[in-house]
């Protein structure tokens, strides 16, 4: 180890370029993941966030949550199925603070009144009472407050804020949870002879006696079949492992380009009575060195970024995906640094003797 | 235990040279004793360099074989090279060939530690012989060209070597130093009685070694020292 760090301490600079290089490279992985975890939390967190872990849908809507309805009177067989289970009904709509205001998408879960949903709220209380309603967080940064008096854009029905729940939301908008009594108040209120009609049936059981027309699915399904969301994670996902396969390949050419320059150093160790194995030890362990410490400072950063990036840019840093990213760094680039191992178990002491040729 | 440090015999040596065949070393036999220092001269191309690489374990003979000390140098064992090279060998090569990132005192320990020989008193006794303790932190961009051979000198040392085989070690100096350089490898050859075997072509430093040895149409003769002065 003392070899391979005296030469790190004694090229600083070049070394110190190197590894600022490679903390970019790290940091433009480790970015990328954060984002592509903020969109997956944009887009699903709160199915996400669901205690139950399976979803009844309509067979029709193959999967998709967002297409799917169930009839009042299938509802009351499932629940007779399963009664710990319970129905919601998704809605996109809009709120206002006042009903001339411009118009915020909201997506309304409506559920029962002793429903498991509400255990989110960190703010207030569950919207059991009629026309009151608990927002997403995220609701905040546009001024709304515990207490105001706001109103559903659609149905002008005026709707009282008694809670916030961590910011949380549905295909890409900020949810708003109300009680299926103020469901059937806004639907009334913009058509008196509409018929209720549930998005999904929510159950801990992984198979009911469904008949034809219904379909069970799991949460994680139901997540990936949100509109674009499998195919936005599945490119953002390829684009992390190409750039980390990038990066440290990088980092394999700038020790190529080191060895070529050191050919002749490695001739005189060699010459001295190195075998090529320890050459190569030193090699790789001062690509652990730069490797280490890039991932190090790479990971600090991308950290740091969850401070400062606020609500405008979804960032979300998982602390695990960004130990699999730095073990896969460090192992491709032990991987790349082969090809200098191969390079200097090449070069022949003999060019020493007889005047360095 | 034989006399020899190293010992020659039969030496032969060919390159092929597009579709000749030719000859560089014949039939060479060479015996160097404890304690003796030896050189090598003759006109460039003579074969000098192929002569020190077979020395060095850095080169197979076509035919025959060394022994250094004991141990008979196996011609497609590359790895038995190594060690001896690693254990046996002391080199100085023509231009010093320090790692640039090493202290004087680092590039010492460095050999040591190869060959697990010796203490780091012996690394401070030889630096105070050469004259280098004043400067055994410094890194090799910070020594004279005089000094940075010294450094090679000593480095040659480190490994407690049997033989040790100096490439040219004053064609980078000039006359006076060149001259210091070659008195302190006969000094440290006496005082630790190694056998070394010098190829140069700087006539100046003769007179310092034991025997000379002239390399000339692949064979190796002996010359009278009076004759040359």
């Amino acid at each position: 180890m003392r070899l391979a760090l005296k030469e790190i301490k004694y090229n600083k600079k070049n070394y110190i370029l190197i590894e600022i290089t490679i903390v970019l490279l790290i940091l433009m992985v480790t970015f990328l993941s954060g984002l592509a975890h903020g969109l997956e939390k944009v887009a699903s967190s709160a199915i996400t966030e669901i205690p139950q872990s399976n979803f009844v849908l309509n067979k029709d809507a193959e999967g998709a949550i967002v297409s799917s309805y169930i009839e009042e009177s299938v509802i009351d067989n499932l629940m007779e199925e399963d009664p710990d289970g319970e129905p919601i009904v998704i809605n996109r709509g809009f709120i206002t603070k006042n009903l001339d205001d411009s118009k915020i998408d909201v997506a309304y879960f409506a559920t029962k009144e002793d429903s498991k949903i509400g255990s989110h709220i960190i703010e207030g209380k569950e919207p059991v009472e009629e026309n009151t309603v608990v927002l997403s967080e995220a609701f905040k940064d546009e001024g709304f407050s515990l207490g105001d008096e706001i109103f559903d854009k659609n149905s002008e029905l005026k709707l009282t804020v008694v809670g916030f729940t961590e910011t949380l939301s549905y295909n890409y908008t900020d949810v708003a949870y109300i009680s299926e009594k103020t469901q059937d108040n806004m639907r009334i209120a913009i058509n008196p002879k509409s018929e209720i009609r549930y998005t999904a049936f929510l159950t801990d059981k992984t198979s009911l006696e469904l008949g034809e027309d219904l379909d069970i699915k799991s949460k994680e399904d139901v997540i990936n079949k949100l509109p674009g969301f499998s195919a936005q994670q599945k490119t953002i996902v390829m684009i992390i492992w190409i750039l980390i396969v990038i990066s440290a390949s990088i980092l394999g050419v700038f020790f190529y380009i080191i060895t070529i320059q050191k050919q002749q150093q490695y001739g005189v160790m060699k010459a001295l009575g190195m075998t090529t194995f320890e050459i190569s030890r030193l090699l790789i362990r001062q690509v652990l060195v730069l490797s280490f410490i890039g991932v190090l400072v790479g990971n600090i950063f991308a950290y740091g970024l969850s401070f400062i990036i606020t609500s405008g840019l979804p960032y979300l840093v998982k602390y695990e995906e960004l130990a699999l990213i730095s073990v896969a760094f460090i192992i491709i680039s032990i991987v790349s640094g082969l090809i200098s191992i191969l390079r200097i178990s090449k070069v022949d002491p003999l060019e020493i003797i007889g005047g360095a040729k | 235990m034989s006399d020899y440090a190293i010992q020659f015999n039969n030496i032969s040596k060919s390159y092929i040279d597009g579709a000749e065949k030719r000859v560089i070393l014949e039939d060479i036999n060479l015996n160097v004793e404890k304690g003796e220092f030896i050189a090598i001269v003759g006109p460039s191309g003579s074969g000098k360099s192929t002569f020190l690489s077979i020395a060095g374990a850095l080169l197979s003979s076509d035919d025959g074989y060394v022994l250094i000390g004991d141990e008979r140098i196996d011609r497609s064992n590359k790895k038995q090279w190594t060690k001896i090279r690693r254990n046996k060998i002391g080199f100085i090569f023509q231009n010093h060939q320090l790692l640039p990132y090493l202290t004087v005192y680092d590039q010492l320990k460095l050999i040591q530690s190869l060959s697990s020989k010796k203490g780091d008193s012996f690394i401070e006794n030889i630096l105070n012989n050469i004259g280098l303790e004043d400067v055994k932190e410094n890194y090799p961009n910070q020594l004279s060209g005089g000094q940075k051979q010294r450094v090679a000198i000593a480095r040659a040392f480190m490994n407690d070597p049997d033989i040790i085989l100096a490439d040219e070690p004053t064609a980078s100096l000039d006359k006076n130093r060149g001259y210091q350089i070659v008195e302190m490898i006969r000094e440290q050859v006496k005082k630790q009685k190694k056998a070394a075997i010098m190829v140069t072509h700087d006539e100046r430093v003769l007179d310092l070694v034991d025997t000379i040895y002239y390399l000339e149409d692949k064979k190796l003769v002996k010359v009278e020292k009076e004759k040359l002065s």
